[in-house]
């Protein structure tokens, strides 16, 4: 605690932390130096396998079953080697010197308990001599120095009466019980919406300015680097490829790699305006109900989307995006309403009718692990599809090998099944079958979501590109709006299952009017900067 | 393919499957491998390794009724392969089918179908053997009935669970929004994806049923005599079993090996790697 303030916090010398035989290379950490001072965050960032989460574990050693350290030495305060300490040390030092901020707080939270003796577990532990009403006196504090309302009553809380932000506070707020030197923070924002996001961002900051703990923050957002980071530290495969000041790293990235990733990031620019959309409708939405026993998930949502055009559908969980969707695709049976496609109503189709018109409207879907069947090989998801959207088997196959061509595969890929295939591949399959059916719609839902940015950013072109050729209209489901600027012409903010506004993309990102919009593009991380321009060229 | 050559590596899957393998030999070539006639009456009684009065060796000796024991066992893998290996498919089958629709169709279906499991499964199995074996008289395609029935709903609970679970993925969604019927869904879509686990479980529920009918034979529930009948070959030795052991000790031993084997076989492909 009486370490002058520049010194490092932590120092992380040449550490190297081997793979199991086996992996698709030998180190998930390789020779990697950094340190975090008090009063500073330091943004670890990289895709994902770049092992910026395995550099976090080895910090608190805790490193996962399989992997061990190979070289190297993690100093805390200078003085203690954590990389080669007892594991008994290691426990008496997490929580009071290191202590750890994770990225699911409801997964974080035992449900079996009130979230206060949670916290107050944390001085049971570290302070065993400290009386029972102190304890509780200091979890209440730090309940309310994370700025939690009403702690008393959160503190008798259990973790699923509580929103992700403030699960995430209580978090915070264990993490903060010891007062430890250095707080490892991992994706603490990933899992929630941007409002909530930048609610906690600001927290985080409050942390390091007014309590001057030093913070190792991993993310793969570059827009959370760029409002909350002093210094990044850049990763990939394992290695650091660039560190230091956040200003620097920003605006005049050294190494190619950095400078690939910032131009990857979608700006919140909307695209230039393309050709004036088209008089007439794909696909007209009239008051459009769905419910969920006695909660209205839709309520007489309406829109019409132009032929060719996209319409990016944007809102936080819960508001009835994903809802929307899955009503207008029948997933889930409408309440009430009409989806007239081709002056055919589409939400009140039963049967054998229902089923020969499924192939107009067809889905991209979030999860590109879960999306496709494990049991079947590429080809024949493909060409299945093209026959059931009417071809003939021999039509379908050679559709099938066009299509997956099209979408920047080999015609090799369709002997494989889907587990050969890394995320974004698999999306494009994805892609793939929903074209296979020849539809006139396209519904994507959070299909970039799961993706790294540059993975994201080059599915975005394929359906740009695709959308452009073929005239397809495309109906985009995301709660990034930063995705939704790059595709789309039109967009619609939910909330609560209603559309708050409604209005070509440039109009919402740069004007919006409703409050609600106003607030969502306010808390896009990283609005106040702009990436460099990209006159150089990734090497 | 090459996950089940990387399976037989495992020490379980190949000791495992080498016992059940040899029954099953046993059972293919009953009339090439043992060396009398096993419904012929000899000398009654000879011990294992010895010679009767007319000087035939007897390896594992004879019984009672002078029957060769060695022989008694080769025929009996037939009844036990057979019969337990029909009950159990046929009990699979039941349950795959009644489970693909709870966990696919859900709701009502889903509810009717799980009471009526849960009402079966409520009944000590054994119990519910007996019921049905004396009700119908004893046979083969009784027995199979029986088991059929009684294992059916265990069954039908895995494959449901599994068959819910599957029923969530985008896969199945997607299927849906091409016009997928309810059918193809089930059978081309869920169905290969539960095998993992029903294979595992299938090699566990082979071994129940062998017991099981080891047991009814020994109740003399089993198949009509004298169809050599492991279990069956346990009840007649009963009461001789302090002064002659090789009379039940041989027929235990072929039964606890054939279900070591199959259990044996089950952990092996538990541990194996889930996916594809």
């Amino acid at each position: 605690m009486d370490t002058p303030a520049t010194a490092p916090i932590i120092a992380v010398e040449h550490v190297s932390i081997a793979l199991p035989r086996g992996a698709d290379r030998r180190f998930a950490v390789e020779d990697v130096s950094l340190e975090v001072r008090r009063g500073e965050i330091l943004c670890v960032v990289g895709e994902s396998g770049s092992g910026k989460s395995v550099l976090s574990a080895a910090l608190m050693g805790a490193l996962p079953r399989g992997l061990r350290l190979d070289s190297g030495r993690v100093m805390l305060h200078g003085e203690e080697d954590l990389a080669h300490a007892a594991p008994r040390r290691l426990r008496s030092l997490r929580g009071r010197e290191i202590a750890m901020i994770f990225q699911e707080p409801m997964a974080a939270l035992n449900p079996a308990f009130p979230v206060g003796q949670q916290i107050e577990e944390m001085f049971a532990i570290h302070a065993p001599a400290m009386p029972a009403a102190e304890r509780r006196q200091r979890s209440l504090q730090l309940l309310a120095d994370t700025h939690l309302p009403d702690p008393a009553r959160i503190h008798r809380a259990y973790a699923h009466q509580l929103s992700g932000g403030q699960c995430q506070r209580v978090v915070i707020a264990m993490a903060l019980a010891m007062q430890p030197a250095l707080l490892i923070a991992d994706e603490p924002t990933t899992a929630l919406d941007v409002t909530t996001q930048a609610q906690i961002l600001r927290l985080i900051d409050e942390l390091k300015r007014v309590h001057r703990h030093g913070i190792l923050f991993v993310t793969h957002d570059f827009g959370v680097v760029a409002d909350i980071a002093d210094r990044v530290a850049v990763m990939q495969g394992g290695r650091l490829v660039e560190i230091g000041d956040a200003a620097a790293v920003l605006t005049r990235p050294r190494h190619a790699y950095t400078r690939q990733l910032l131009a990857a990031i979608p700006s919140l620019t909307p695209r230039p305006a393309g050709a004036p959309l088209s008089a007439q409708a794909a696909m007209r939405v009239e008051r459009l109900s769905a419910r969920y026993g006695p909660i209205r998930a839709l309520r007489e949502v309406n829109f019409t989307i132009p032929k060719g055009a996209t319409l990016a559908v944007v809102g936080e969980s819960g508001s009835g995006k994903s809802t929307l969707a899955k009503t207008i695709i029948r997933l889930t049976e409408p309440s009430g309403g009409r989806v007239m496609i081709d002056e055919q109503d589409f939400a009140t189709l039963r049967g054998a009718a229902l089923t020969r018109r499924r192939r107009l409207l067809q889905m991209i879907f979030q999860d590109p692990f879960g999306s496709l069947n494990p049991r079947r090989s590429v080809g024949d998801m493909l060409t299945r599809a093209g026959v059931l959207g009417g071809a003939r088997p021999a039509e379908a196959r050679s559709r099938a090998v066009a299509l997956i061509e099209r979408v920047g595969l080999k015609p090799e890929a369709l002997a494989r099944k889907p587990q050969a295939f890394s995320g974004g591949q698999r999306q494009r399959i994805g892609i793939a079958r929903a074209l296979a059916m020849l539809p006139s719609i396209v519904i994507a839902d959070e299909s970039v979501s799961a993706l790294d940015v540059s993975v994201q950013q080059q599915v975005l072109a394929l359906l740009d590109a695709l959308q452009r050729r073929e005239g397809l209209t495309l109906l985009f489901i995301t709660h990034d709006l930063r995705v939704a600027a790059q595709i789309a012409d039109l967009i619609a903010v939910m909330r609560r299952g209603e559309i708050v506004e409604f209005g070509p993309a440039a109009q919402i990102l740069l004007h919006p009017r409703h409050p609600y919009t106003i607030e969502l593009v306010g808390a896009a991380p990283g609005r106040a900067w702009q990436r460099p321009a990209a006159e150089e060229p990734p090497a | 393919m090459s996950r089940w050559l990387a399976a037989l590596r495992r020490p379980t899957v190949a000791i495992g499957g080498l016992m059940v393998t040899v029954w099953i030999l046993c059972a293919l070539f009953a009339n090439l491998l043992a060396p009398y006639d096993p419904l012929l009456s000899g000398d009654p009684l000879v011990l294992p390794l010895g010679r009767g009065a007319s000087g035939a060796f007897h390896l594992l000796g004879t019984d009672l009724l002078g029957r060769d024991i060695l022989s008694r066992l080769i025929f009996g893998a037939r009844t036990v392969v057979i019969w337990a290996g029909l009950a159990t498919a046929t009990a699979y089958a039941v349950g795959i089918a009644i489970g693909l629709l709870a966990g696919f169709y859900g709701g009502v279906i889903d509810r009717a179908l799980s009471f009526i499991a849960n009402v079966v499964l409520s009944f000590p199995v054994l119990v519910l053997y007996i019921l049905i074996i004396v009700t119908l008289g004893a046979s083969g395609v009784n027995i199979v009935l029986a088991v059929t029935f009684a294992s059916a709903p265990a069954i039908f609970r895995l494959v449901r669970a599994l068959a819910l679970d599957i029923r969530s993925r985008d896969f199945i969604a997607a299927a849906i929004t091409q016009g997928e019927g309810a059918v193809h869904i089930m059978v081309m879509e869920i169905l290969p994806n539960t095998l993992g686990p029903l294979t595992v479980d299938a090699c566990l529920r082979l071994g129940y049923t062998s017991i099981t009918i080891g047991v009814l034979g020994f109740l003399g529930l089993g198949l009509p005599p004298p169809t050599p009948d492991w279990g069956g070959m346990v009840n007649d030795g009963r009461a001789m079993a302090i002064a002659f052991p090789h009379l039940v000790v041989f027929p235990c031993l072929a039964i606890s090996s054939l279900m070591l084997g199959l259990s044996l076989l089950a952990d092996g492909l538990r541990e194996a790697p889930a996916r594809a």
